[in-house]
């Protein structure tokens, strides 16, 4: 019975919003500005406009320091109860980002360990060592017997640079570095393609003339296939790749504003600048999903704030003011927080540094797959210039190679330079030859790239639905007394 | 949408001049909603008798959701009080103004937090980090991710 006596927030002669300092009168309901519906979430006389309690909750929640304030009444310490739409995907999805959190504190962990045996034993083993797996992830057996070989010995000498050089820049292109163009896929490329094959060497070496050292780099074979065969070399692949990168990060942050329905907003030049904090002992997950929304989309929204900022200047100078103004609002929208804040916490960086370390295994993993799916579609063969594994084609290219030092010097000079436009756009011999696993997997890994930003950005839009659902309970006043309210005079009953 | 900021200023002002200030505390300025000048005083008996302190107040656009950035004056005319929570440059190491900020405040609110701060400073102290941190200070004190070492002074 006291619950249906208990007047509520409708109750009231005058609301006074504690966050705008907005008031409305009971019987003058159209002074108010702010068209929000009115709750009272806690057990003592504060009130406030829906829409401004959200704003408040968010922003606190951005902030992990702040976040155990969020929903709590500043002055009663009652807790708001928050009502939204939670579909099952967003929890399930919610359960696998905290997995991947606690993988990462794991990896972390395993990392740091890693590191303190690894400058024990040598950094550079540990890095040779896991680049050596990348290598053989990547190629394929095949090509990684014929270039490479587990024995050190056959290593051409680049390779003492390149392999340790691979864990790094794997990690490194996870990072806001990788804007600058270093591509991850580089060091699993780069000389490469015009080193020889290892296996081949033996001991006959040593009576090699220098010109038929010479051939074995650039093997002076009929060109069959024109200088545009498929799939495209080595060399050429890495152009395509970074080219196709570029392109895709370009329209995906336009895709991923248009899914979140973000304007693409003009940053003002002094809010460009960007916090980082490291925040290792971050506690409790609770925040987490508002943070990762906020800092996706603080992020993308800068660059594109960038891009934006340097249209508009061809464009229309003269609208700069008032486009800065519309941009403040939008922040306030969208991110009360000061500055947008890239949080490198602990598992975030556990995240990053396993996931870049793992890049060789899902690129293999993913060339595997399309192979497999290669054998129901020819076409598919067809792109990905599937081959069956020759054995007898480094034999084959000896016997073709022509005596070099029998040629004419005009005639070596056109063989040279027509050998290193086809390595350019081939590869060696074995690049070009054997089947190309490498390829199938830069493809695959470029899939699998896209489906992860198709998750995340899934993720991203379920969270910001139910950020815009979400309600918080009002509740009656109860325990007050009711002499203390200002309430509605009650109308006499006829 | 005239900024959800200047509209709570506008009503806090409005405030002041009918109702007027706790005692002790006097609007020195307040011609825009970016940064406002309050002086400062503790009455009755205490470590900052006679001392009068002047606060300066800087707002965000996102103000009330975001703490005003507040500090002590520093210049000619103002000094920044001596006391264990206030560093030499003006700047506060308050939780209020930081992680324990709420919407429900006003720069009263602050005022009267502040002023009662102060009364109840038992030794005249800087802070014990004062050097390093006025040396390396950022011009905003929001800037700055402080360590509220106690609430009891």
């Amino acid at each position: 019975m006291a619950e249906a006596q208990a007047p509520t927030v409708d109750d009231l002669r005058v609301k006074l919003c504690y966050i705008c300092r907005e008031e409305e009168r009971y019987d003058q309901p159209e002074t108010q500005q702010n068209m929000s519906p009115w709750v009272h979430p806690c057990n003592c006389t504060l009130v406030a406009h829906e829409s401004c309690l959200l704003e408040w909750i968010k922003s606190a929640q951005q902030n992990p320091s702040r976040a155990a304030n969020a929903l709590k009444c500043p002055q009663c310490g009652a807790e708001y109860e928050m009502e939204s739409d939670n579909p099952l995907t967003l929890r399930l999805m919610n359960f696998a980002n905290k997995l991947l959190t606690m993988g990462g504190r794991v990896v972390l962990a395993v990392n740091f360990s890693t590191l303190i045996v690894a400058f024990g034993t040598g950094l550079y083993i540990v890095s040779t060592a896991y680049g050596l797996h990348a290598m053989q992830q990547f190629l394929g057996k095949e090509m990684y017997d014929t270039l490479l070989t587990d024995d050190p010995n056959n290593w051409p000498f680049h390779a003492w640079f390149n392999l340790p050089l691979i864990p790094i820049s794997l990690i490194l292109s996870r990072t806001s570095l990788s804007e600058t163009g270093v591509s991850a896929l580089l060091p699993l490329f780069v000389a490469w393609p015009v080193s020889r094959p290892v296996g081949l060497q033996g001991g006959t070496s040593f009576f090699q003339s220098a010109g038929e050292k010479l051939s074995k780099y650039f093997p002076v074979v009929p060109d069959k296939e024109g200088p545009f065969s498929w799939p495209p070399g080595p060399i050429v692949s890495i152009i395509l790749y970074g080219l196709v990168r570029g392109l895709y990060r370009r329209y995906w942050s336009e895709i991923a504003h248009w899914v979140l329905d973000h304007t693409p907003a003009v940053a003002p030049e002094g809010r460009r600048r960007r916090r980082f904090l490291w925040d290792l002992d971050e506690d409790g997950a609770g925040p987490l999903r508002i943070r990762i929304a906020a800092n996706v989309l603080g992020e993308r929204r800068q660059r594109q704030g960038g891009q934006g900022n340097q249209q508009q200047q061809q464009d229309a100078p003269v609208q700069q003011p008032q486009q800065q103004g519309e941009d403040q609002q939008q922040d306030g929208d969208g991110n009360a927080d000061d500055e947008p804040t890239a949080r490198y916490t602990g598992s975030s960086l556990g995240r990053l540094i396993g996931g870049a370390l793992l890049i060789p295994k899902i690129s293999n993993y993913m060339g595997s797959l399309l192979y497999r799916l290669s054998q129901h579609s020819p076409l598919l063969r067809r792109f990905l210039g599937i081959r069956l594994p020759t054995t007898v084609g480094l034999q084959l290219h000896e016997t073709v190679t022509p005596a070099f030092a029998g040629l004419t010097p005009a005639q070596q000079v056109a063989a040279v330079s027509r050998a290193a436009l086809r390595v350019f756009f081939h590869g060696t011999k074995q690049w070009s030859e054997m089947d190309p696993v490498w390829f199938r997997n830069t493809i695959g890994l470029g899939l699998f790239v896209v489906a992860k930003d198709c998750v995340e950005l899934f993720y991203a839009w379920l969270c910001k639905k139910e950020l815009e659902s979400r309600h918080v309970k009002t509740r009656p006043f109860r325990g007050i007394d009711a002499r203390e309210l200002d309430l509605i005079p009650p109308r006499v009953a006829i | 949408m005239a900024g959800i900021a200047s509209r709570r200023l506008a009503k806090e002002l409005k405030e002041i001049h009918t109702q007027g200030c706790p005692v002790g505390i006097q609007l020195l300025s307040a011609d825009n909603f970016e940064e406002w000048h309050l002086s400062l005083e503790v009455m009755g008996d205490s470590q900052y008798q006679g001392e009068v302190f002047a606060l300066k107040f800087r707002f965000e656009p996102q103000y009330p959701i975001s703490a005003p950035a507040v500090q002590f004056m520093v210049t000619d005319k103002y000094k920044s009080p001596v006391h264990p929570h206030v560093y030499s440059n003006g700047h506060i190491c308050a939780s209020i103004l930081g992680t324990e900020w709420s919407p429900v405040l006003s720069v009263i609110g602050v005022c009267v937090t502040l002023q009662s701060m102060l009364a109840s400073c038992k030794k005249k102290e800087r802070p014990p980090d004062n050097d390093r941190y006025v040396r390396h200070a950022p011009d905003n004190p929001k800037q700055t991710r402080f360590h509220y070492h106690d609430d009891t002074v």
